[in-house]
């Protein structure tokens, strides 16, 4: 048996290092030139909607990049398994069922921020993020590369939320993570409260990122 | 590839299994906890709108000390004198039945001085799903003494804040309930009613959320509806 193993083994080409170059683009383009939200627009409900406080943005990557990530490595590792023709089933399947781990588990342990999340946690399962890098990556990669994916995605999403958080709730209420930063001489701007707000940073998001990276402007 | 019908069939039907048999088990697991959190966030709830609450409070504490709590039937009579019972109440369920069926919970918060609060919960529909308050009203129960609303799936920003707003819910502080003959007017949340500071009390209007119309409409009637349901316990209690 030990033999056989071996011979396999020799066959097979060199093993990819983990981090190779090529495996760290995955989560550093997410990042830059193919960001989920500001290149590929999407998520951009939820985006507006989870912005108004840090907390709630923070708590909001961290589920993402959970179901991003670990519905990635599923649906990778059963790939060849799965009916091509029920594929969008099974991984909206998988996405369901990950994003009901997260709620109840946010219900059991952190209740507070359960009642502020609820209905955007049960979202996820909407997010076109998440199926879009299933279908789009998972479905036709190895399970290490569709676990960089994830993340990479996740972080991709979460930056920019983060992001947009900072200035809804930095200018809108002067403060951050909850914790007062502006004094009382500073008029919290309520405009940037209302989810409409989120739109404007977003889109002037958009613009820096475009006008930093030329190659990202359509050229038509 | 295409796989078989039969294939595909076992597949799915296994995929169903699995994920049942994975997320019961976990629900299963983690229920006690879940529990233990809504009661406690009821129990906020009823303090928070007799008091301020902060994260400091010993909310258990202050509850076991300063709250009583009964179920009462819609004709008025006391059918159990046992908080444990009250809390235990499910008011989303009760909100369905036919009225002469209905548990109504009643809480008295009874503070340091010894004077009462009557803290009642309210159910009723918003835009997407059930909203719900306690209401603590004043030992005379003309007026509100303080609310705090909770709800199901309403939009974030917008019928979210009835919950979320303290502009919205502070508003209702100090408005009277009945008119001077002793009539249920309850509370109606109105689209420019004239007074968006709310400096009349004595209007049974607040101010609603700009772009929440049907959650500020549901409010209304629910409090209208619910606090009917507890008339005849306080006419009772005064005479």
């Amino acid at each position: 048996m030990a033999e056989v193993l071996e011979q396999e083994v020799k066959v097979k080409a060199p093993a990819e290092p983990l981090f190779s170059k090529k495996n760290r683009r995955l989560i550093t383009d997410p990042l830059n030139d193919n960001n989920p939200i500001t290149v590929q627009v999407l998520g951009i409900c939820s985006a507006l909607a989870v912005t108004v406080s840090m907390k709630n943005a923070f708590i909001m990557t961290l589920a993402v990049i959970f179901v991003i990530t670990l519905s990635n490595l599923i649906v990778s590792l059963i790939r060849n398994a799965i009916p091509s023709r029920i594929r969008l089933i099974v991984q909206l399947v998988v996405i369901a069922t990950l994003v009901t781990i997260v709620s109840e588990v946010l219900k059991a342990y952190a209740f507070t921020s359960y009642k502020e999340l609820s209905v955007y946690i049960g979202l996820i399962i909407t997010n076109c993020i998440v199926m879009g890098r299933l279908e789009a990556f998972a479905m036709g990669n190895k399970p290490w590369a569709s676990i960089l994916d994830g993340i990479g995605n996740g972080l991709g999403y979460g930056a920019i939320l983060i992001i947009v958080a900072f200035f809804r709730e930095f200018f809108g209420k002067g403060s951050l993570f909850g914790k007062q930063i502006l004094g009382d001489w500073y008029e919290p701007n309520g405009l940037l409260v209302l989810p409409v707000s989120a739109l404007f940073v977003v889109g002037a998001l958009i613009w820096i990122h475009r006008a930093w990276r030329k190659n990202l402007v359509d050229i038509s | 590839m295409q796989q078989t019908n039969w294939y595909t069939i076992v597949f799915a039907a296994i995929m169903c299994l699995v994920v049942a048999a994975g997320l019961a088990g976990m629900k299963d697991y983690l229920a006690p906890q879940q529990k233990a959190n809504e009661l406690l966030f009821t129990k906020t709830q009823i303090l928070q709108s007799v008091m301020p609450v902060d994260a400091s409070t010993d909310v258990e504490a202050i509850f076991n000390e300063n709250v009583k709590g009964f179920v009462l039937d819609n004709k008025g009579n006391i059918k159990e004198e046992s908080t444990e019972k009250a809390l235990q109440v499910n008011i989303i369920k009760e909100n369905k039945k036919k009225d002469d069926d209905k548990q109504l919970p009643l809480f008295v918060f009874t503070n340091t001085e010894g004077a009462k609060n009557y803290i009642l919960p309210t159910v009723g529909g918003g835009l997407w799903g059930w909203i719900s308050s306690y209401v603590a009203l004043d030992d005379q129960v003309t007026e509100i003494v303080g609310i705090r609303f909770d709800h199901e799936t309403e939009t974030p920003g917008l019928g979210a804040n009835i919950k979320d707003d303290p502009n919205f819910y502070l508003d209702f502080v100090g408005e009277k309930i009945m008119d001077a003959s002793g009539n249920l007017q309850a509370v109606t949340v109105k689209k420019g009613n004239g007074d968006p500071l709310n400096t009349d009390k004595a209007d049974y209007e607040v101010d609603a959320i700009s772009g929440a119309t049907i959650t500020g409409d549901g409010v209304t009637v629910m409090l209208k509806d619910d606090l009917e349901d507890y008339l005849p316990y306080f006419t009772k209690i005064k005479s």
